[in-house]
């Protein structure tokens, strides 16, 4: 997997890329084509576009940040998603190519 | 007047402690949209990406018009009522007459002045910190991940709080009314542990709920079909706004603060550009109509969420070690019950002990107390904020005789002293700040057998929410 950009990733065909969370105690919602998910980790296979979204729901009002972890078969990267003071919920954008 | 004097002394302390992490929240919590704005403002200066699509909940959360999600969202943390902040009622300048059953997660900070069971009245500056919270803080982790997770030490330490109180007539006679911080003004400290907390809501039982009710309202399906959907206008107003930004950070000769202060206007600025719905193509406009109806129902759901979780019940167990400048230390064991919801009830008893048997005194045991509060939530969080109108009263026997501050016995002041208490918090909406306003009646206070009547004023100030908003990396 290499990193093309923020949150932009070229995958090999049929390379398997794995979202996890350092949230210990769960995710808001995740959208994959054709599905979705309320936890994590997740897997997408390589070979084509794909956008996947991570939305991080949080509890309180402030404050709330969580770093997802993007890992292929060669290469990993690190996004965090932070809140917005005020909003409780913040989605990524991840595109792989 | 004299009370209203000293009060307004200590309150500048109060401010300085605050500093400016204080004078910030107040900028930037005018409203959601306001501090959405600000926040984000502070996330595109620090974060070393553009303002791109990565931004969507941002732009159809707070800019899009006619936005039913925003008009929705709460500010739950400052309706929160049920927190100790100040210091318990033996001490010197509190408003406190029964204690409640929850502390902030990291710090707290109250300024009190006048005394509610006590003859002497003076002002108390208390400070109250959650241990586990307070060692991830200075750990650097962020305020989400204050949760409990699978580490059973940080479970125990979540559990304990300590506070420390200092009565800050004491010490150097040229310093009256500064608060030193010395072991000379330390005039109290507390231990608590949490026995039950219902209310945690980043407990197992309550991410159960969050998992089973909220999470399910899937937002990331509605914002993949916002990412997967092409439309020049909105295309062009975040390259637009991108490139704006972009230029505000580019402007050398400025601090921290203004460039953020810089981005937010230019957000704002950028805001009434944003594409209409009659702009946008069909397929965004709904794309966009799809995102605010899940975010309705969120919100909604956490919303519904969080006031049941408000009505759980809170146990705790409170040690305080009062110390009197000549008059005896005593250890106080207090446990404290409360439940409720949009009427809370709370109950404590405790007993009070010498901690060395004075000479005169017969026995260990000073005192028994048993007092109850009710408290009744009125306003709104989104309008006036949350005041809360609270009656409570408390039963107190004397086995033993009282001691003046100078550390003489009172003779004949055993017995019985009856108070009631009738209370309004006022917050200041947004900033994490209220004061707590008393009148307070007893049949005898426990030094003098005569009738009291007492007013008090304080100021408490939430550290949580300043923390909120400091995000460490």
């Amino acid at each position: 997997m290499q990193i093309l950009g923020d949150r932009h990733y070229k995958a090999d065909p049929g390379e398997t890329i794995t979202f996890t969370s350092t949230s210990p105690t769960g995710i808001g919602s995740l959208a994959v084509a054709g599905a979705s998910s309320t936890t994590l980790p997740a897997t997408v296979a390589g070979g084509g576009h794909n956008t996947v979204v991570v939305t991080a729901a949080f509890t309180d009002d402030d404050g709330g940040r969580v770093s997802i972890n993007v890992t292929g078969d060669t290469g990993a990267d690190s996004s965090t998603l932070r809140q917005i003071t005020g909003l409780p919920f913040r989605s990524g954008i991840f595109v792989i190519d | 007047m004299k009370t209203l004097l000293r009060f307004v002394a200590v309150s500048a302390v109060a401010a300085q402690l605050a500093g400016t992490a204080l004078a910030q929240q107040a900028s930037s919590s005018t409203s959601v949209a306001d501090a959405a704005r600000h926040s984000l403002a502070m996330e595109l200066v620090d974060r070393g990406t553009p303002f791109s699509i990565q931004d969507i909940d941002y732009m159809v959360l707070v800019i899009r018009s006619n936005n039913e999600p925003l008009r929705l969202l709460q500010q739950f943390e400052d309706e929160r009522a049920d927190k100790q902040i100040g210091a318990t009622s033996s001490a010197s300048g509190t408003t406190t007459l029964i204690s409640k059953g929850t502390v902030p997660k990291i710090l707290g900070v109250a300024v009190e002045n006048g005394a509610v069971s006590e003859t002497q009245s003076g002002t108390t500056a208390t400070f109250r910190a959650n241990l586990g919270g307070a060692i991830r803080a200075a750990a650097s982790k962020g305020f989400f991940e204050l949760t409990p997770d699978d580490d059973p030490a940080l479970n125990v330490l979540n559990r304990l709080s300590f506070s420390v109180s200092f009565d800050t007539s004491r010490g150097n006679i040229l310093d009256a009314n500064t608060l030193t911080a010395d072991k000379q003004q330390l005039s109290q400290w507390t231990g608590r542990l949490q026995i039950v907390n219902r209310r945690d809501v980043q407990g197992k039982a309550a991410m159960v709920k969050w998992r089973e009710r909220v999470f399910p309202i899937s937002i990331a399906t509605a914002v993949r079909t916002i990412a997967t959907t092409k439309d020049t206008g909105l295309d062009n107003w975040i390259a637009g706004t991108a490139s704006a930004i972009n230029a505000v950070l580019a402007a050398g000769g400025r601090t921290h603060d203004q460039r953020v202060a810089d981005v937010e206007a230019e957000l704002r600025r950028r805001e009434a550009l944003f594409p209409t719905d009659a702009q946008l193509t069909p397929e965004m406009a709904a794309a966009f109509n799809g995102y605010s109806t899940a975010a309705v129902s969120l919100i909604q759901r956490r919303h519904d969420l969080l006031n049941e979780l408000a009505k759980g019940a809170l146990v705790s167990l409170e040690y305080t070690n009062d110390r009197p400048v000549l008059a005896p230390t005593t250890s106080n064991v207090r446990l404290v019950v409360e439940a409720g919801g949009s009427v809370d009830v709370t109950a404590n008893v405790s007993v009070t002990l010498f901690n060395t048997i004075p000479f005169g005194a017969n026995r260990a045991l000073q005192d028994v107390e048993a007092g109850g509060q009710l408290d009744l939530k009125l306003g709104s969080a989104t309008t006036t904020g949350a005041f809360t109108l609270s009656f409570a009263g408390k039963y107190e026997h004397q086995f033993e005789n009282s001691f003046s501050d100078a550390g003489i016995m009172i003779p004949n002041t055993t017995g019985t002293i009856a108070i009631g208490q009738v209370k309004l918090t006022i917050p200041i909406k947004g900033t994490g700040i209220r004061i707590p306003v008393s009148l307070t009646v007893a049949n005898r206070t426990e030094l003098i057998k005569e009738n009291v009547v007492r007013g008090n004023v304080g100021l408490t100030y939430d550290l949580d929410s300043v923390f909120a908003r400091f995000k460490p990396e």
